[in-house]
């Protein structure tokens, strides 16, 4: 309740980033976008979108697509998300094959999304049931059916979402980042990734992530060579 | 374009090889020499099934040992190794060509493999120590980048050691990130006792210049002790380590490169192929460029490319590479694609690539040069524009805008700013709702499988009837008349005529118990038709 609240509270932040943005004010535009997530909550779709467009006027491609992500993440199906995060990779078009979701589907719907129709498939398969043990309504096998299809939907929506939360997206901000054998300034060289690559972290550990790139290389990333999506 | 060397073959789906090891042996030693044979399973000929014979130069006697069978699949492509394994004895000092040998396919045609020189020299004493390990570096001089091999080795007279090996934190050089070391372990048959070697070559690149000091690899031997024992792990063992002397590496730096120098060292052969050489307007036209070479690929980008009346895109990009008979041998495969935009015959510009190569000491300049495209007009036809805007009333043409590439959709200016993470609060509203629906499920499952299970037990503690009793008899013996009598008895319980039951437990009686009694023949079938008859 208090989160549903807050986020009330803060719609307001959408409307007066956009007003900062309408005068020329960019960086207070932006300020304003992501002062959730500074706050430790997490970000809507429309705010990372409008931080990922502002970073594509500003000229700075690789920021721009890593809110453009977690935007994407957030609504898969925007039009308007897909048309500037195209814009934004084609500005950097050095960049190698970008890492995908964890699965197929969450480039269709969000987890959430899914959880919620689970969710529904629950509630109506176990008022079935409910219903069938009164005496009323249809039988319990149609319910126990809904009941385990709704079950089962959320658990594989839990699952994306944990998934999601735990490997994020982060996307390479440096000409050319070096990716090392281990977590260290110091420790050799594996290869480099150029300007704009997007990769997924694997895990983190002092200032380092641990990230897999489109092609299925691994290496050790400094933290600061890359803008997090999430 | 330039041309790529083939490795050795002359059908595509075949590929032969010739290697000895190792390529020096002293007098009176035995090595090994190995023709191997790469074929396309479903495709092509096959591998001959009898061994190529492999003719002996004077001072070498060749006896083949046995062959091997393996088979891979890579990419969707399978391929058959059959290798041809045969013994090299050295008889003569000198240096002796062996091969090449002549493969006669499954198809009737031929293939040659390449030719291994093998020399051989006078004995060298090895009692001197019973140990030996080295380290060495393929070339005492390399460029900055450029790929150099770090060769260890260790040789023995001692029979069933193991060694491992404990490379140095090298200095100045790196591993490549594709290719891996390969260690190879092999015995030569000396006069005086089997020879073990154990070799390897790790690929390295030189990343910093100057004089650069590489530490010792150790080397810790496994020794047996005591007789050989049937299993390797009851067998007791003693570790004694081996030190290689330090080596030294010379990295030189690279000369002032040019403007449009790549960043790849190496002797590279580059090759390009342009899947089509007509189109017509916005058709995709593959493009792939190939690299092959002694250098490092990993991480290489090619330089953009320009060329008027096109559109160009990046592709995927196929890097493989690895030691390839002690050498390392990068491969990498570019595709791009190319989509002319305007009807007419482009003369597209030479690709050019500037690599250095080592060899030389100097950068070259790689240039193929790309074949005419040929574009017709697409289905549109001539591309005439039609416009669909109101007329003007001053009769002037609305001008279209000079630059009509994309623009970022504009920004979202309402909705809410944050959003409620999904697993928060999930879990619980699934537990919650389906909470009640599964307790009943879960209730009535409990209820039918107590139900099923009492029923069960009541089958089971249900006495036997008489035709259970009859089933379960035995065959013959007196055991069958004891379980008759035993039918006899429930039967009478059953219900049946005490008056028709009684005189066949008498008969019974008296076919058990009377001494000397004539077998009753047909007291067994009476027994069974009065059992089995419906009460």
């Amino acid at each position: 309740m208090i989160t549903m609240f807050a986020s009330l509270a803060l719609a307001g932040g959408i409307a007066d980033g956009a007003a900062a943005y309408d005068d020329g004010q960019l960086d207070e535009a932006m300020a304003t976008w992501t002062a959730p997530r500074e706050a430790g909550q997490r970000t809507s779709a429309i705010a990372e979108y409008n931080v990922g467009t502002s970073y594509l006027r500003r000229g700075d491609p690789a920021r721009a697509i890593a809110h453009l992500r977690s935007a994407a993440r957030l609504r898969p199906r925007d039009g308007r998300i897909h048309h500037n995060l195209a814009l934004a990779r084609a500005a950097v078009s050095k960049a190698p094959p970008a890492v995908g979701m964890p699965s197929a589907w969450m480039s269709v719907v969000t987890p959430g999304e899914l959880g919620l129709l689970g969710l529904l498939l629950v509630a109506l398969g176990s008022g079935t049931v409910v219903a069938a043990r009164a005496g009323r309504g249809p039988g319990t096998a149609l319910g126990a059916g809904a009941l385990a299809v709704g079950l089962a939907l959320g658990g594989v929506a839990v699952a994306g979402e944990q998934a999601l939360t735990a490997h994020p997206i982060v996307v390479i901000t440096e000409e050319e980042a070096v990716l090392r054998d281990g977590a260290m300034v110091d420790a050799g060289e594996r290869f480099r990734l150029p300007l704009g690559t997007e990769v997924r972290v694997e895990r983190s550990y002092h200032g380092f992530y641990l990230i897999e790139d489109g092609r299925g290389r691994r290496g050790w990333l400094a933290a600061g060579a890359a803008e997090p999506g999430w | 374009m330039v041309v790529l060397l083939a490795v050795s073959a002359a059908h595509a789906q075949v590929q032969v090889h010739l290697s000895a090891e190792p390529e020096k042996l002293g007098i009176g030693q035995t090595g090994r020499a190995r023709l191997t044979i790469v074929t396309r399973i479903r495709r092509g000929p096959k591998a001959p099934t009898r061994p190529p014979a492999v003719s002996a130069p004077d001072g070498l006697t060749v006896t083949y040992v046995g062959q091997s069978q393996q088979y891979s699949n890579r990419n969707g492509v399978l391929t058959q190794v059959n290798q041809f394994e045969y013994q090299v004895g050295a008889t003569r000092v000198g240096e002796w060509s062996l091969g090449p040998v002549d493969v006669a396919l499954s198809d009737g045609s031929t293939v040659q493999t390449n030719a291994v020189t093998l020399d051989v020299v006078p004995r060298e004493d090895l009692q001197a120590s019973r140990f030996e390990v080295s380290a060495s570096f393929s070339e005492d001089e390399v460029w900055e980048g450029e790929v150099v091999l770090y060769r260890f080795r260790f040789r023995s007279k001692a029979d069933r050691v193991s060694v491992e090996w404990r490379h140095p934190r090298f200095d100045g050089v790196r591993l490549t990130q594709q290719g891996k070391p390969d260690v190879d372990r092999y015995v030569i048959d000396d006069p005086e006792g089997r020879i073990t070697v154990e070799e390897g070559v790790v690929p390295l690149i030189a990343t910093g210049t100057g004089v650069r000091e590489q530490g010792p690899a150790i080397a810790s031997v496994g020794i047996p002790v005591g007789p050989s024992r049937g299993l390797r792990l009851l067998q007791r063992v003693r570790t004694e380590q081996f030190a290689t002397d330090p080596i030294q590496l010379v990295v030189r730096p690279l000369p002032d490169p040019p403007p449009d120098f790549s960043g790849l060292v190496g002797d590279f052969v580059l090759d390009s192929k342009l899947a089509a050489t007509r189109a017509t307007v916005g058709q995709s036209v593959s493009w792939t460029l190939s690299m092959r070479g002694d250098g490092a690929l990993e991480g290489f980008f090619l330089p953009p490319y320009e060329a008027e009346h096109v559109s160009l895109y990046e592709g995927d990009i196929r890097l493989d590479a690895g030691l390839r008979d002690g050498r390392f041998v990068a491969r990498a495969e570019y595709d791009r694609v190319v989509v002319p935009t305007e009807p007419g015959t482009w003369e597209l510009p030479p690709f050019e690539l500037i690599t250095f190569s080592p060899s030389r000491g100097d950068y070259v300049t790689h240039r193929v040069e790309m074949p005419p495209l040929v574009v017709s007009p697409g289905r549109e036809g001539e591309g005439a524009v039609t416009s669909f805007a109101p007329e003007r009333e001053d009769g002037a043409e609305s001008a279209a805008p000079e630059d009509m590439g994309p623009v970022p959709r504009d920004i979202i200016r309402s909705g809410a700013a944050t959003t409620l993470p999904t697993n928060a609060w999930l879990p619980w509203l699934l537990g919650l709702f389906g909470a009640p629906g599964l307790g009943l499920l879960g209730w009535d499952g409990m209820r039918r499988v107590r139900a099923w299970w009492s029923a069960r037990r009541a089958v089971d503690e249900r006495p036997a009837t008489a035709v259970e009793l009859l089933a379960r008899a035995p065959a013959s013996g007196p055991e069958r008349w004891a379980a008759l009598e035993g039918a006899l008895r429930r039967a009478l319980e059953e219900g049946r005529p005490p008056d028709v039951v009684q005189p066949l437990l008498d008969r019974i009686g008296r076919q058990r118990f009377a001494p000397g009694s004539e077998r009753d023949a047909s007291l067994d079938d009476e027994v069974c038709m009065l059992i089995r008859a419906t009460p």
